[in-house]
């Protein structure tokens, strides 16, 4: 019996085929025409045992290194944050991982409270009461939000900060482009290295966009200050939509309490592993008023025949299984487990650790740009104030000081270099998960490698 | 309805949970703007105090580990547990997509040889793995109408999908761009070819199928089919969620499809989740290869790595490089299984439908009398009751709900408003499956003594009966 997960001996397919009627297994796709039918077996490689699996995967996974065996400073969107064990214990449990959307309320009360109560902590953490659950990733968010936008103004043009992850500006492009969206951006600030508002406050006032989309921290690890571009952006008709680093609220007031329109953002840093840039979670959150326009599941409480609440999918006409071509998106499989991965990391951490993860970020990279302000040779080229995330620039080439460290087992950063007037730099990011020993080590590993 | 987390009296645990004794935050000035004064409103509960909430949770969900699960064009079918430990090896887990190239080969690997093992299951040239899931799989497939604009072929702005396609056919073809016209099905339950005919113009960019179909079909004239759409200039686009009743037997590419997604989560056993990740790894003849979104996963005899078409794709679908904790998994399922394990799942996956078609013909008919392909559409106007509240009752005897109007990802037309799709997989023992056509047995008896009683089931979980399309309470 080839493969490890078929069930039925050859004299149990016989008395199936016997009471279905039907001579042989071949019979069953009669339907099939003959033209092209496979006359041949599947080349692929013979099957193989558990231990012989394990082998081979283990050695495809040792020709990676990884963030346990180096120290890792490379942000750029995902970030090797801690990843409780709790996260991993809950969800890694049978009756959630291996059910599906949760279509029966009646048999899915649990996953369907799990995926609520992750709609109402993020929506304590982004500020504004509306949250779906989920969009792909951070990216694929931004495209929801800025159609949405376009949906909710009548308007095919979008204002873009110039300072997005390029990830994200290329999923712009790629979903917007053929559904004729023109995108403009507006630049940074040289100084500070934010959005520049006087750019943004003449193009408002020029030209009518739906929605302005700016990301904080940004792309230089600029903390954006959101309520003097909220500010600008309420002279015009044009909604604000923000993509923000959900650890930033530990801090910081709500991006809703700011007066942001639309919120999205990546939701790795919230229990989910980096998976080699695998699987995330989108955020995408908004006002009431704007709710008929998100895309994706909203779980909602309705109540049963005898009259007691329940949660279940709710607000389905929006979705493609009943809109079809009219429906607010066409996503359908989505981001769940890795919602109830955030929800799971904000119940553990709660109220204080919450703040308190978001405050050792802080120190620990600041305690990194304090020391290495004492290094000859490197700059600083942005004044703006940053979260766990900075631009360092290089007296040589970036390419060679990120392999030198590399060397070292230091993932060292990202290359910036040729962007935005910069010269050689590097994006460096700093999470809880870096020792003090590990910064020292970096800065005077950073020091050989620019002397 | 458990209380929820929101509502757990505070622990009063306070700031000690987070600190490193080497970086005192005590009395830092947060240098940023909107520094916030009032709490956010989180929880503050002790650590077994989440644990304990979130295993009750549980406890009120089901999933493929819990017991059977015929959801119709969904294949729940069982997801190894090897496979969720292998995808969590520190070496695939804890690798940052930003790493330099040289430190992540293995990754590379794994996603050239999957695309090449892909290219051989579905009788493809060149995958790419990037998409998050089926519908943005089929999102990057409609996207590759860049290839009829590099054409100058801008007029072609319509997609011919099914009437009884998956509903993210019609929104894909949408977000992607395009009018959608809906082609009919006939009597025998496959595509109408006069109306295929009537609607085939130079308008069209493509004909979107799903083989087997949404009605559990195999459309028996997909050669004529394919001959239309290429004459026309067209191309043929395969939904790849029913691909669990053809592997090793019947390949898309020899069938004349162009450009094809899959579902992992579907045929290649990925878990769903409660929803997801999944994956939508999106297949091209050669022609498109170009097109793909990327990066896809290369290999120039030494060494694997990223690389991308700069003039022709169509960009990037997501941020990283598609979900590679979900797309390991199916890697090491086509390993295990092995081109005769998997060619028996697919003839074991039909089999089952068709003997659960067979044993529960007395009650539940199937719409289209003949051999069904992995699932079976079957007629509950002879139920007496909704089948809607008929498959609620199913419930308390431990059988999940099929696939039904209001209940599942697929679409039905108005008079297919009483069907049944019921798709067993071929993970079910022969036991199972009786067990499955005795309860059914078991519901028809009750409802012939006790219609209310039925009616108004289940009654073995939290909550009672959820009626269809109930109001939200706000």
């Amino acid at each position: 019996m080839a493969g490890s997960y078929n069930t039925h001996s050859e004299q149990t397919r016989s008395e199936m085929l016997g009471e279905i009627g039907v001579e042989s297994i071949d019979h069953l796709f009669d339907d099939v025409p003959g033209e092209v039918r496979l006359d041949r077996t599947l080349d692929l490689p013979q099957a193989i045992s558990e231990w012989e699996l394990e082998s081979i995967l283990k050695s495809h996974s040792r020709c990676n290194q990884n963030v346990d065996d180096f120290s890792c400073l490379i942000g750029g969107g995902k970030y090797n944050h801690q990843v409780p064990a709790v996260v991993d214990a809950i969800v890694s449990r049978g009756e959630f991982l291996t059910s599906y959307t949760p279509y029966q309320p009646e048999m899915s009360q649990g996953i369907l409270q799990a995926l609520f109560e992750y709609q109402q902590l993020m929506s304590k953490v982004t500020g504004l009461p509306v949250v779906n659950s989920s969009s792909y990733d951070g990216a694929t968010a931004l495209v929801d939000a800025a159609w949405m936008a376009c949906s909710i103004q009548g308007r095919k043009r979008i204002l873009v900060s110039s300072a997005i992850w390029d990830e994200h500006r290329e999923v712009l492009d790629t979903y917007l482009e053929p559904r004729g969206v023109k995108i403009s951006m507006v630049g940074i600030c040289n100084r500070t290295g934010g959005v520049d508002r006087n750019e943004l406050e003449e193009r408002l006032g020029k030209e009518e966009f739906a929605g302005f989309l700016f990301q904080s921290p940004n792309s230089l690890g600029i903390v954006e200050d959101v309520e003097k571009i909220n500010r600008i952006i309420q002279k015009s008709d044009c909604l604000s939509v923000l993509s923000f680093t959900p650890l930033l609220s530990g801090l910081l007031k709500t991006p809703g309490e700011m007066g942001v329109d639309i919120v999205v953002g990546e939701g790795q840093p919230l229990g989910i592993h980096l998976n080699a840039g695998g699987s995330s979670l989108g955020i995408l959150s908004t006002k009431d008023c704007y709710r008929r326009f998100v895309p994706g599941r909203i779980v909602g409480k309705v109540t049963d025949i005898k009259g007691n609440l329940a949660y279940s999918l709710v607000f389905e006409d929006r979705e493609q299984q009943v809109a079809r071509d009219k429906a607010t998106s066409n996503i359908c499989s989505n981001q769940a487990m890795n919602a109830i991965r955030a929800c799971i990391f904000l119940g553990c951490y709660g109220e204080a650790g919450f703040a308190g993860l978001a405050r050792l970020n802080y120190a620990k990279a600041h305690y990194l740009r304090d020391r290495l302000g004492t290094l000859k040779g490197l700059s600083f080229p942005f004044s703006g104030p940053f979260f766990n995330e900075f631009v360092v620039g290089l007296p040589k080439s970036a390419g060679d000081v990120l392999a030198y460290l590399t060397q070292q087992s230091i993932f060292g950063g990202l290359d910036c270099s040729q962007k935005f007037g910069l010269d050689h730099a590097i994006l460096i990011s700093v999470t809880e998960n870096l020792s003090k020993s590990e910064l020292d080590h970096f800065v005077t590993q950073l020091g050989e490698a620019i002397r | 309805m458990k209380q929820s987390i929101l509502d757990k009296p505070h622990s009063g645990r306070g700031q000690n949970s987070v600190f490193d004794r080497e970086f005192c935050v005590d009395g830092i000035e947060f240098e940023l703007p909107g520094l916030r004064e009032d709490p956010l409103g989180l929880p503050d509960l002790t650590e077994v105090e989440v644990v304990r909430h979130f295993t009750e949770l549980t406890r009120e969900s089901y999933g493929v580990d819990n017991g059977s699960y015929p959801l119709g064009s969904c294949t729940m079918k069982y997801n190894p547990k090897r496979n969720d430990k292998l995808a969590a090896l520190p070496g695939f887990q804890r690798v940052h997509p930003g790493q330099p190239a040289e430190t992540m080969r293995g990754i590379w690997r794994v996603m050239y040889e999957l695309q090449l093992m892909l290219n051989e299951i579905l009788g493809m040239d060149a995958f790419s793995l990037q998409p998050a899931a089926g519908a943005n799989g089929e999102l990057a497939g409609l996207f590759i109408k860049k290839y009829f604009d590099v054409k100058k072929e801008k007029d072609r702005k319509v997609i011919l999908v099914a009437d009884s396609a998956h509903g993210t056919n019609p929104a894909s073809a949408t977000m992607a761009g395009f009018d959608c016209r809906i082609i009919s099905t006939n009597e025998s339950g496959t595509m109408d070819l006069e109306d295929l005919r009537s609607n085939l113009r130079p308008d069209v960019a493509a004909l979107m199928l799903t083989n087997p179909s949404t009605l559990g079909l195999f459309e028996t004239n997909i050669t004529e089919i394919a001959g239309l759409i290429h004459a026309n200039g067209s191309l043929l686009y395969y939904d790849g969620a029913n691909l669990n009743a053809l592997m090793g037997i019947v390949r898309p590419g020899d069938m004349g499809f162009d450009v094809v997604h899959i579902n992992t989560h579907k045929t290649l056993s990925t878990p769903h989740s409660g929803g997801g990740p999944g994956a939508g790894p999106v297949g091209v003849k050669k022609f498109l290869q170009a097109y793909l979104p990327g990066p896809v996963a290369d290999y120039d005899g030494e060494d694997y790595f990223p690389s991308v078409d700069k003039e022709f794709s169509i960009g990037r679908m997501k941020s990283g490089f598609g979900h590679f904790d979900v797309l390991v998994k199916a890697y090491c399922y086509i390993l295990t299984n092995g081109p005769d394990g998997l060619k028996e799942c697919s003839e074991n996956a039909v089999l089952n439908a068709n003997y659960l078609q067979a044993g529960l013909r007395d009650i539940i008919p199937p719409v289209f009398d003949r051999l069904c392909m992995h699932e079976c559409l079957l007629n509950g106007d002879l139920l007496r009751i909704s089948a809607y509240s008929f498959a609620k009752r199913l419930i308390d005897y431990k059988v999940h709900p099929p696939t039904l109007v209001g209940a599942g990802c697929v679409y039905f037309s108005d008079d297919l408003g009483s069907a049944i799709l019921i798709e067993p997989t071929e993970t079910e023992t022969k036991a199972d499956l009786d067990r499955i056509v005795s309860v059914f047995k078991m519901v028809w008896d009750e409802v012939l003594h006790d219609a209310e009683f039925v009616n108004n089931a289940p009654y073995s979980r939290e909550i009672s009966k959820v009626p269809m399309a109930s109001k939200e309470v706000i």
